[in-house]
Parts: C-alpha cells; structure tokens; sequence
C-alpha cells in the first residue's frame, strides 16, 4: 500500500513536471508568479532523482506478458542460448533480418547455439525473432530483447532473469512476480 | 498470423514496454533498436502484404494501446 502511495505520488510530480516544461517562457514566469520557488527546486531534484536518463549496461524487468531486457552485446548469445532449456523447446524457429537479406529457419534446441553464433551480426546489429510454442522474442539488436511468454509463468520468467543476471556475473534471486534490475554505475539496483 | 505482421505488432509492443519502464532509455536507443525497426516492418507491410495483413497490424496496435489505458 505504502509502494501504491509513494509510486503515484512520484507519478504527479513527474507529470507535473512535464507540465511545467512544456508551458512558454511567458506561461512560466505567470507560474513562477504562483508558486514557491524553493519548493519547485526541491520537486525538480526529487524527480531527477528518481527518474534515470540513458543506457543502462544491463538491465532485466517484467513488462504485463513477459520480460524486457538490455543485455550487454558479448553476453547475448550465451543468455539467449539458455531459453531452450527454461522453456523446454524442442523446435525453434528463427527469423534474422537487416537492410540487405531476410532469413527464416529452424531447428531444434540441440543446434540452437550453432544458429546464434551463425546470426550473430544479425543480433547485434539487425533484427531478430525466435518463436517456440511457449515464447516469442524480439531483437532490435544491441542486447535489446523483450520476451513475450504464451502462458505466463512468473516463475520461469524468474528463472529467465536469475540466469541472464548470473551470466552477466550478478547473483540475484527474486521473490515477487513484478521487479527490475538495473546496474547504472556498475551496481545493481533491484524492485520488486 | 503471419512473421511480418507479427514482428510488427511485436516492436511496437517493445516500444510500449520502453515508455513504461523507471528509466528513460536514450532517443538514440528508442530510435535504433526500436522506431527504426518498426518503420521497415511498414515497409514491408506496405509493399509485400495484403490488407487484411494490414488490418491485423492495426488491430494489434490497438490492443496494445487498450492494454496502456487499463494500466
């Protein structure tokens, strides 16, 4: 309850925010007229505060039917290699794309690795989809890669994450079905 | 459904998952691993798929635009 309260708190000040930057020059200095400044300043450095800008080199959440990811480019195919084995696929298809050529294949999960490394320019740098009966994932390359689960299982979504975490050297388990794990400044900042 | 339209509906599912999350990703991500993708799936749509391809496309949008409002 006490999340509930705080989270949509944070949610006014951020839209009050965006309010404030979109008003003209003149609409501001009408705002400035009405409010206290120290107080804006304050609000100003708290949203700041909780809202992060950029990049993040890693990066693990749950979206509403599976998981989000922002995995570093050299650990993709071994994070993506481990999906066959979670989900119990034993035929995989594989769509890989970029400006210049289309591939659609299969195969089954024993050669899956083999596929990932055959693709990999394609995951780094162009478009890829993998579909099994249980997940789909989609790639806009750069370890950018979002998994869409058929029957959502909050625990294997779980043990997806625990494993990416753990291949990219965190040892985390989760206890809640919602979380995210981001490592902004090499340290890992989980919510769950 | 067909692998073009749904790669299509998937990207902008991803883009969605983005504006939802705690952080704000660069414009130089959002551009590259997402509304660039998304625009060649139009391409695509445009120019090798049917209508009902393209109603099918549209139809996912939607349901990922009344997933965002019941949020």
């Amino acid at each position: 309850m006490q999340t509930n309260r705080k989270d949509k708190r944070f949610k006014i000040e951020l839209a009050l925010a965006e309010i404030v930057n979109r008003l003209t020059t003149q609409e501001k200095e009408t705002f400035l007229q009405a409010v206290n400044w120290d107080e804006l300043r304050q609000l100003r450095e708290k949203v700041g505060e909780k809202r992060r800008y950029g990049d993040p080199k890693l990066y693990v959440g749950t979206t509403y039917n599976g998981l989000s990811c922002e995995l570093p480019e050299d650990k993709v195919i071994d994070c993506l290699s481990i999906l066959p084995e979670i989900f119990s696929s034993k035929e995989i298809e594989i769509s890989v794309w970029n400006d210049e050529e289309r591939i659609e294949t299969s195969c089954t999960s024993d050669k899956f690795i083999n596929l990932l490394k055959k693709y990999e320019h394609f995951l780094i740098e162009g478009c890829t989809m993998i579909e099994c009966d249980v997940f789909t994932l989609i790639s806009g390359g750069g370890g950018c890669i979002s998994i869409t689960i058929e029957r959502i299982s909050n625990k294997l979504i779980k043990k997806v994450a625990e494993n990416f975490l753990a291949i990219c050297g965190f040892k985390q388990k989760f206890s809640k079905d919602k979380f995210s794990a981001i490592l902004w400044n090499d340290k890992l900042e989980v919510e769950e | 459904m067909k692998k073009e339209v749904k790669k299509t509906i998937s990207f902008f599912e991803v883009l969605i998952n983005h504006s939802q999350k705690k952080y704000e990703p660069s414009t130089h991500h959002i551009l590259k691993r997402m509304i660039i993708p998304l625009c060649k799936q139009f391409s695509i749509i445009i120019n090798e798929g049917t209508k009902n391809d393209a109603w099918e496309v549209i139809s996912g949008f939607a349901q990922g635009c009344k997933r965002i409002r019941e949020e």
